[in-house]
Order: structure tokens, then sequence, then C-alpha cells
């Protein structure tokens, strides 16, 4: 693996407006109930200083992956870009990835009998666009690249207040903070 | 819920306690000890496969795509569920053959040998199934509980299905001392049984509420309390009260057949209302 495709969530400008949500669905064409990428809501504080902030998170195509570890049938992979990819083909729709990821990242597809994933849009990389999702943003909050350029531009951390433990699987995901979302 | 979960593992335990209990009593008997009738003995031994098909069967139900199966075989490398899969299909092939040895009444050696290899066959597939769910995504499961819990079902269907064969057996058995021995033996065993259910329903419970998700106590205690209070009713009080009352001196009460035999239906449901708990604690909660 030569490098690591990484996301950068900069929470002191999301909304939740879920823009990019919808820019995944209609992009990769999925079913109702699936949504490969999420916009999760976190509240926490007490009057008179409450707080909100919010996550956009698909897969974090993480350095130590759980479902590809967990998966029996050895459906997932890990690409040269460092993108964990799912073959539909192989899978055969016992869900332990689902179990096994501490993000929720796969989804179970009813209607196929199958789990899909977020795959960066790898057809747009190749043509040298940004995946649907970080284009789809209006308030810039999703930022794609490799590791090193990501960490370079925004030195974010990848751990978050409300969000599972990152040394679990050491997700490919930086986050700007809000104060109330900085976990140390 | 995951129902087919819930059966395929309760029902490989059920099948486990059940191959290993013929075992022993199987080889109590060649010892020359007590005389069984040799029928109930078989029906137990040819017990072992059906349960385990059943189990089987629950497990492919579970799938989205089930005739694509076989290629869960093919990640022992860092898959529990890959194990399992191979743990599960060991079991079954050797409880078939356990099954055939009493089915075809060959020789003691034979179905004592096949009932033991059955046996440690599901003692693995008890393992690897509780490894399964020992994941870092989830607090909950991921304790020394989950396979201590998983071992716990199997204990104390031994000493439960081991009293019904044995109250079965009463006529055959009249005045036969090692019978009276046998039987409080398993007595005293689903009592420990029992205790030992009791306590690891307490550690459970601790260590809910020990991760501070009140969201998690509600469920469990509040919106799952049916099962949760049926579970402690058939697991634990029910096989005390039955245990205690064998124990009385009460081998040749009217009742007691049908007592047994309920608490080991009883028993078997209580379990599965357990498994229930375990599986709605993590997959009916929020998660992230």
């Amino acid at each position: 693996m030569s490098e690591q495709m990484t996301f950068h969530a900069d929470l002191t400008a999301c909304v939740g407006c879920r823009t990019c949500e919808l820019a995944c669905k209609d992009k990769q064409d999925l079913d109702i109930g699936v949504r490969w990428r999420r916009v999760r809501s976190l509240e926490g504080g007490e009057y008179p200083s409450p707080y909100v902030y919010n996550i956009s998170m698909s897969c974090n195509h993480c350095a130590d992956p759980a479902c590809m570890k967990a998966c029996p049938t050895k459906a997932y992979s890990k690409n040269r870009q460092g993108i964990v990819i799912h073959d539909k083909a192989r899978c055969v729709g016992c869900r332990y990835c689902i179990m096994a990821c501490p993000y929720s990242s796969p989804q179970f597809n009813p209607q196929e009998g199958k789990v899909s994933k977020c795959d960066f849009c790898q057809d747009y990389l190749e043509q040298g666009k940004n995946p649907a999702c970080v284009d789809a943003c209006p308030l810039r909050v999703l930022h794609a690249g490799t590791e090193q350029e990501i960490e370079k531009k925004y030195h974010g951390t990848d751990s978050c207040r409300g969000v599972p433990d990152s040394n679990i699987t050491k997700p490919s995901i930086r986050f700007t903070h809000k104060s109330q979302s900085r976990l140390y | 819920m995951e129902y087919s979960l819930v059966l395929f593992t309760t029902l490989a335990q059920l099948a486990t306690a059940l191959a290993l209990m013929t075992t022993i009593v199987a080889a109590w008997q060649s010892k020359g000890h007590i005389v069984f009738q040799r029928y109930f003995l078989r029906i137990t031994g040819m017990a072992c496969f059906p349960i385990t098909a059943l189990a089987g069967l629950a497990a492919f139900l579970h799938l989205g795509d089930p005739w694509g199966a076989f290629r869960a075989f093919s990640h022992t490398e860092t898959s529990w569920l890959s194990r399992e899969v191979w743990a599960a299909a060991i079991f079954g092939g050797i409880s078939l053959i356990c099954s055939y040895t009493w089915w075809s009444d060959r020789s003691r050696l034979q179905t004592i040998w096949w009932s033991g290899a059955a046996a440690v066959a599901g003692l693995g597939t008890v393992f690897t199934s509780s490894q399964v769910y020992q994941l870092q995504a989830h607090a909950v499961w991921n304790t020394i509980f989950t396979p201590l819990s998983f071992f716990a079902s199997t204990l104390l269907f031994i000493p439960a299905s081991a009293l019904a064969l044995l109250v079965w057996n009463r006529k055959n058995a009249d005045g036969v001392k090692d019978w009276e021995q046998l039987i409080g033996l398993a007595a005293y065993g689903i009592i420990g049984a029992a205790m030992v259910e009791f306590i690891l329903i307490g550690a459970q419970i601790y260590a809910a509420v020990g991760m501070g998700d009140p969201g998690l106590t509600q469920y469990l205690f509040v919106r799952m309390g049916t099962v949760y209070w049926a579970r402690i009713l058939f697991s634990v009080v029910i096989p005390v009260l039955i245990g205690s009352w064998v124990l009385q001196r009460s081998l040749y009460s009217p009742g007691l057949k049908s007592a047994v035999v309920s608490m080991l239906v009883l028993v078997i449901l209580g379990e599965l209302g357990g498994r229930m708990l375990f599986f709605s604690s993590v997959m009916n909660m929020p998660r992230f």
C-alpha cells in the first residue's frame, strides 16, 4: 500500500444539512435505508451552555479495519490507495462486518441480501475528481486526500468526543474540532 | 432481534450438553454400574444430530445469501466467524456419526467414543461461538462474561437433561443403588449450575450498569424485563427447586417425572431468553 486515502471533517463548519448523504445516495444509486454516509448530531452540556456538533461520517477506510478481519468470506480488501473495498460477489450477507465495525459503516440491503459500503468514489478518484460527498458539501466541511496531505493541510486529530475509540481500528479520518468535541 | 442466532447458539449448546451427558452416562453404565433401559440412552444419543442440524439450519436462515455459505470457510486466519463455521461443520459431521452409531445400536465402545468426540467438537463450537462476539466495538460483549455465559448454558443443560433421563429410567432402576447416587449427583449438579447462572446474571447486570449507559440499563431491565425475569425463574429458581425436591428423597413422588421434564423444557426456554437478552443488549441499542 503506497498511500492511505483519508477524509477530513471540519466540525466547526458542519450544520447537519445532510447534502453529503444525499450526494452519496444519488451518485451510488443506493436503495432506501442504505446510507453509506451519515450525519450524526451529538448533543451535550446543560443550560446555560448546551452544545451540539454534527459529524458527517462514512466508512473511515481504517488502517486496521475490523470489518476486513471479521469477514468470514474475505469479501473485504484494502487497495493500493488504502481504500477498503467490499466485493459484493463474495458477500454472503452474514452482517458480521456490521457488528465488528465500531462506526456501523457497512450497510445491509435486505433486498439484495448483501452488505455494501463507501468505496471513496474510486471511479471519481481515477478521473482526478473528489468523492461526491466532498464536492457536494455547501460549507466545505469535508475534504479528501492522502493522509500526508490531509495532516499537513488541516492538522486534525482522529479522535472525537462521542465517537468510538480510534485505537480500535485506526480510522483514516481527521477532525477539526469545535471546543466541545475535542477529546484531549 | 436475531432469532436465528439465538436459536443457533442455544441449540449448539444443548447438543453439546446432550453429547457430553450421553458420554458420561454411557461410560458409567459400561463400567457395570446402573442398568439403563438402553432405549432412553439411545434416544438421547440420536437426538444430538437433529439438534445440531436444526442449529445449522437456523444459522443458514440468518444469511442474506445462504447458497454462498460455503465461502464462509475461507478466512480462518483472522475471522472468528469463519472458525465458528468450521467448528460447527465438524461438530455437525461428528454428531451425524454419533447419532448413527446410537441409531444402529453399535457396540458400547463405539457409541461412547463417538459421543465423546461429538462432545469435544461441541465444546469447541461453544468456545468459537463465544469468541465471535468478543468484539472491541461492543464493550458490553467484550468481557469474560461472554464465554462464561455460553459455557454456563452448556453446564446447565447437562444435569437438566441427565436428571430427565434418570427419572425416565426410574421404573427400570427401582432398588438400584447407583441410580440413586447418580440422580443425587445430577440434582446437586443442577443446583450448582443454576447458582453459576445466577452469579453470571448478576455479574452481567453489574457490568451493564457499570458501562454507565442509562439507555442500556433501561432497555435490559425495563423493556426486556419480562424476558429477564422469565430467565431467572426458568434457569435459576425452578432448577434449584426441582433439584432440592429430588434431594429431599422424593424420588418416588408421582409428579416427579413430569416436573423434571417440564424443568428441562423451561431451562431451554430460559436459556433462549438469556440469549435474546445477550443479542438485544447490542443489536437493539442505538449505535454510533
